[in-house]
């Protein structure tokens, strides 16, 4: 063997680390007793426990495990057909249908995708019927086919042809000798494509998103949505659950390989006893595999007997924005099932454009949407939303004045506002020389490199706008070019254009001055006692999230139903302390603690509030300059 | 004796090529009977046709008289030795043993007798629990034939069982292989290239060419009388030169003209002559023999083997005496010693249809070449004359056109190539060694083809 040198364990320690450093954080985070994904404040074990208990993530992690191992086990038996029959090929038809067996591997997951949605929804305007776990279904046995093919066609390439022959000589028929000689043969490359195929199917996110209609949830998806403005920690444990599970089993198969690898001296001796280890391992196997499909069955049969009974709420709302029941706390969407006797299909999004999007494709129907205020105004004008009828929401009543018209729905006909608050700036107090008082303080050379802005354009611009005394919806080209202007300005002095990192920037002092969400600001203020709000003299926007029922909408009178229930009081007290954000509800805010209700920064006073206005849509030329602009800014 | 399978004017063609072109044979009850020929011959397709493995596109396959085409392999009274064994790995010995047994469904109990006693034929008692895959080539051998034979098939076929062995294991199987049958009395159907195996073995011997039967009969008949160049070369080794049939019991050779005791070919024909090697006695050297000089002496074991230049050619000569390099030599042999044969090609001469297609050029076989000064106006067809030693076998990317070697037979002084092209045969003369059944290349000398005009009629 070549010795390695220093070089070499330096090098090969190097790969190690930025192999396994990622995953050794994601551990060690899942024990952080904050939300933090900067700060170590403290072990806990606490993500663990919510995780079981939280049936969002439950459900969807069975779904997954269902949907692979579904589509595993259909694409491994269609596969090992398809691969068989290859093999039989002459060399030229064979060349040409590898390669079309190929191209789906080689084939971008985004173009699968796309046109596995628009066939099914093809299909589905054709012959009727709903997308979802079918389809899922189908898309996944088409991607994992490839894979099932690939491995068992070397097995059977490295086959004596004639073992076939010999068996049908022997006087077996065609059928049962496949069974008796040639599987046995090929088994392996049959399983190692059923795992191949299971491990790709339970990772898939591009396809199943576009596949699967409303409805059917996996884990990466539900993961996807529950992402949106931070981490759950949840999260964390579950990704740590399972890794270990992952490396046992390869621990696992490894010490059955090296038992096999051992095996032959003991052939010799004419003992041929099957090591313990594999034998033990395909019990558990099959246990495990038994018990996912009872469960799974059970479970379906369950929600399989409820939906004969039962009319169905479908709902479509922003990942972490209900209360679920976690730590005690109100598990909102049971509540309402129990008290209307109806079932809820919860599912999420994790941005306004997401949700417009699958909502156009035609691939969804949803009854109840929650978009934010200019997203509402879009829905508005293109006919996309049903007006309410508010006498089925009563407690609409309760919402504050100032709520029950908006900039986006002046006439308050098509949405109920469900969560609110202004985007402002947050500072540090320790890497400012003073108090902020303007969104000057973003231009300001003196905390040069410790700036941070908005990445999206819309947000970008609005603070422009607000600086230089525009309107934040001006559709005027001169003004927004001004805006331009100021805001390559900016760039001397800032950090870097961001989102989401803003929570980590700003939790551990990276940065001194950011634009952000007075929630979220709240939140991180509640972690780093050096950190400040201020809602700038110029004013700002107050961001809106409403609630609206879908146009086409075949349970409307239940969707305002659950819009009136979201608005009673204790519901709306169980989402606010669950979301943070500012409540439109007079009664919910009442029943909130004095100190949050103290708290300007969840809730400004008038004087401020009146600086603000909300987000409309603005007209397609309109965006589509700014979106220029804003692509010259950033390239620069 | 009764027939047991019976092929008649079997013919299969593969992707435009024809693998058996009017096969008919006959094969009785108890017989060992053995395929031979080169590889690409047919006989292993025969082999197929006969397990139903393979379908022929003509022809009747006839089993105790019914014919049994149609019929799928599993339903056949048939069982094969396959060539690399194909013993199912993951079943031990026995199991793959009784694997036909099982599938008739018997008792467990007579399954484990005739399993049992089927291992002690072959030899392999105690094996039963072994891995096949942790045999020796010579036992996997025996558990592929006991496999086969304890089904009682009427017809066991192998398919050059032996040839994966050493050669001493070889000829230990050969002996066991007889014993067997002997002892079993199921007819056998052997396939092998191996000439002497089939000698060895055979009651009858089928020798097969490009796909038609060349010759069958009794293995001592093959030897001593073969048909053709073709067989005599094939079986045993052979001096085979050529020569020209004066009269009916007079060949030309070396300038001499010798008596044999062949006739019919009319006069003056070009025929091969085939003497074998042992028939050739070495004495000292007399007006009335043909001379020559000792070029080589090679030990065989059994006896000597020794080259002898005489009359321009290279004789082949096996003898239990040693003769000196360099020692003058008389070879001596009788009427009946000498075989004399039709050639495999007709004429000594390749004459080939051509035509003129441009100003001093000639196409013929899809190759055109230039001849200044033919003054021959376009679409004149031509005579091709082309001496078999003017053409010149190169390698396929440096050819004029790629051909089909179907034979090569050594002149003792030249290689005999025929080779197949467009629907003709060639004749070339060569000393380069050729792989036969298989694409070799050829470039012709243009300089050298005599252009005639053409008088008409379709010459091959």
């Amino acid at each position: 063997m070549k010795k390695r040198g220093i070089p070499g364990w330096i090098w090969m320690g190097a790969v190690l680390f930025f192999l396994y450093a990622p995953i050794f954080v994601l551990i060690a985070f899942s024990f952080n007793e904050s939300k933090s994904r900067a700060l170590f404040t403290g072990f806990t074990l606490k993500w663990y426990k919510s995780l079981f208990d939280n049936t969002l993530i439950m459900s969807s992690f069975w779904n997954s495990l269902m949907l692979a191992f579904l589509a595993s086990a259909i694409a491994m038996v269609l596969g090992t057909m398809a691969a068989v029959g290859i093999s039989k090929m002459g060399r030229r038809s064979r060349n040409v249908v590898m390669n079309i067996t190929y191209l789906p591997v080689l084939n971008p997951e985004i173009v699968t995708g796309i046109s596995m949605m628009l066939l099914f929804v093809f299909l589905k305007n054709l012959l009727g019927g709903e997308m979802g776990f079918g389809t899922v279904l189908i898309a996944h046995v088409t991607f994992c086919l490839p894979y099932v093919i690939l491995s068992v066609l070397p097995k059977l390439r490295q086959l004596d042809p004639s073992i076939f022959e010999a068996a049908l000589d022997l006087g077996c028929p065609p059928v049962p000798a496949f069974f008796r000689v040639i599987l046995p043969q090929i088994s392996s490359g049959i399983l190692s494509g059923f795992m191949m195929a299971f491990t790709f199917s339970l990772d898939d996110f591009i396809i199943t998103y576009f596949a699967a209609g409303s409805g059917f949830k996996t884990l990466p998806i539900t993961i996807y949505s529950m992402v949106r403005k931070k981490v759950n920690p949840q999260i964390n444990a579950l990704s740590a659950i399972i890794f270990l599970v992952v490396l046992t089993l390869l621990i696992l198969m490894n010490l059955a390989e090296a038992r096999k690898a051992r095996r032959p001296e003991r052939a010799e001796q004419g003992v041929l006893h099957r090591p313990v280890v594999q034998r033990v391992a395909a019990a558990a196997g099959v246990v495990v595999v038994g018990s996912v499909v009872a469960v799974v069955a059970v479970k379906n049969y369950q929600s399989g007997a409820l939906t004969g009974e039962l009319p169905t709420l479908s709902v479509f709302n922003w990942g972490e924005y209900i209360s679920t029941g976690e730590d005690g706390s109100l598990d909102v969407i049971a509540a309402f099932e129990e008290e209307y006797g109806c079932q809820v299909q919860y599912d999420l999004y994790s941005t306004n454009e997401e949700m417009y999007t699958k909502l156009k494709s035609g691939s969804v129907q949803y009854d109840v949407v929650i978009p934010s205020d200019y997203m509402i105004s879009r829905m508005i004008s293109e006919d996309m939303l049903e007006p309410l009828n508010f006498d089925n929401i009563p407690n609409a009543e309760d919402l504050m004045d100032r709520f029950k018209s908006t900039d986006y729905d002046p006439e308050g006909r098509y949405s109920v506002p469900y969560t609110w608050g202004t985007v402002g700036l947050i500072y540090n107090t320790t890497m400012v020389e003073e108090a902020p008082d303007s969104w000057n303080a973003l231009w300001d050379s003196r905390y040069s490199r410790n700036i941070l802005m908005f990445s999206n354009s819309r947000d970008a611009f609005g603070i422009a706008e607000r600086l230089l005394g525009y309107s934040q919806n001006t559709t005027n080209e001169a003004e927004l070019l001004h805006c331009a202007d100021k805001l390559k300005e900016q760039k001397a002095v800032l950090q870097t254009y961001v989102m989401d990192e803003i929570f980590d920037k700003m939790g551990i002092g990276e940065a001194a001055l950011a634009p952000y969400y007075a929630g979220d600001a709240a939140t991180m203020m509640a972690e780093n006692p050096d950190l400040q709000f201020v809602v700038p003299k110029e004013g700002s926007n107050l961001f809106i999230d409403a609630m609206c029922v879908v146009k086409g909408s075949k349970q409307k009178s239940l969707a305002e139903t659950f819009i009136n229930f979201m608005c009673e009081p204790e519901v709306g007290l169980a989402n606010i302390e669950y979301i943070c954000y500012s409540t439109p509800l007079q009664s919910v805010y009442e029943l909130l603690d004095e100190e949050t209700r103290e708290n300007p920064v969840i809730y400004p006073d008038e004087e401020t509030l009146s600086r603000c206005e909300s987000f409309v849509d603005l007209p397609v030329e309109t965006n589509r300059l700014m979106q220029d602009l804003w692509n010259e800014i950033i390239a620069e | 004796m009764a027939k047991l399978i019976e092929l008649k004017n079997i013919v299969l063609s593969y992707e435009g090529d024809r693998i058996l072109d009017n096969v008919s044979l006959s094969i009785e009850s108890g017989q060992f009977v053995t395929l031979l020929g080169p590889s690409g011959c047919g006989k292993t397709t025969t082999l197929r046709i006969i397990g139903g493995f393979a379908t022929p596109d003509e022809g009747d396959v006839l089993f105790e008289g019914k014919r049994i085409n149609d019929l799928p392999p599993h339903k056949r009274e048939v069982n094969t030795v396959f060539q690399r064994y194909a013993l199912f790995p993951h079943l031990n010995v026995f199991d793959n043993v009784a694997f036909g047994l099982k599938i008739q469904k018997l008792p467990r109990e007579e399954i484990r007798q005739r399993v049992l006693s089927m291992l002690e034929i072959v030899d392999l008692k105690g094996f039963e629990k072994r891995r096949v895959n942790r045999l020796s080539g010579g036992q996997q051998q025996r558990v592929a034939i006991a496999r086969a034979l304890v089904n009682r098939p009427k017809l066991l076929l192998l398919d050059e069982p032996l040839g994966a062995l050493d050669l001493k294991l070889r000829r230990d199987m050969q002996l066991e292989l007889m014993n067997i049958q002997r002892k079993t009395g199921v007819t056998f159907v052997y396939v092998t290239h191996d000439q002497e195996e089939a000698l060895t073995m055979s009651d009858v011997v089928v020798v097969m060419k490009d796909g038609v039967i060349q010759q069958q009969g009794r293995p001592e008949d093959i030897y001593n009388e073969p048909e053709n160049a073709f067989v005599a070369d094939f079986i045993g080794e052979s001096n085979i030169f050529d020569g020209v049939m004066e009269a009916d019991c007079k060949v030309r050779l070396c300038g001499r003209t010798l008596t044999c005791l062949d006739g019919g070919f009319g006069e003056n024909r070009p025929v091969d002559v085939v003497i074998r090697p042992e028939d050739i006695d070495l004495v000292p050297p007399s007006d009335e023999l043909l001379t020559g000089e000792v070029t080589g002496v090679v030990f065989k074991g059994v006896h000597y083997e020794m080259a002898v230049q005489c009359g321009g050619l290279q004789w082949l000569i096996h003898s239990t005496d040693a003769h000196p390099v360099g020692e003058q030599v008389g070879l001596s042999f009788g009427p009946d010693d000498i075989h004399i044969m039709k050639r495999l090609f007709e004429g000594s001469e390749n004459v080939l249809r051509g035509e003129v297609t441009g100003e001093d050029e000639v196409t013929f076989c899809d190759v055109s070449f230039e001849r200044p000064g033919l003054g021959l106006p376009e679409g004149t067809p031509v005579e091709l004359i082309i001496q078999p030693g003017d053409i010149e076998v190169v390698s396929i990317d440096h050819a004029h056109l790629t051909v089909y070697l179907e034979s090569l037979i050594y002149k003792g002084d030249y290689n005999e190539l025929v080779v197949w092209t467009g629907g003709r045969s060639l004749l070339i003369h060569s000393y380069l060694d050729q792989q036969v059944a298989t694409d070799i290349g050829i470039r012709f000398d243009f300089d050298k083809i005599r252009i005639a005009p053409w008088k008409g009629g379709e010459t091959v």
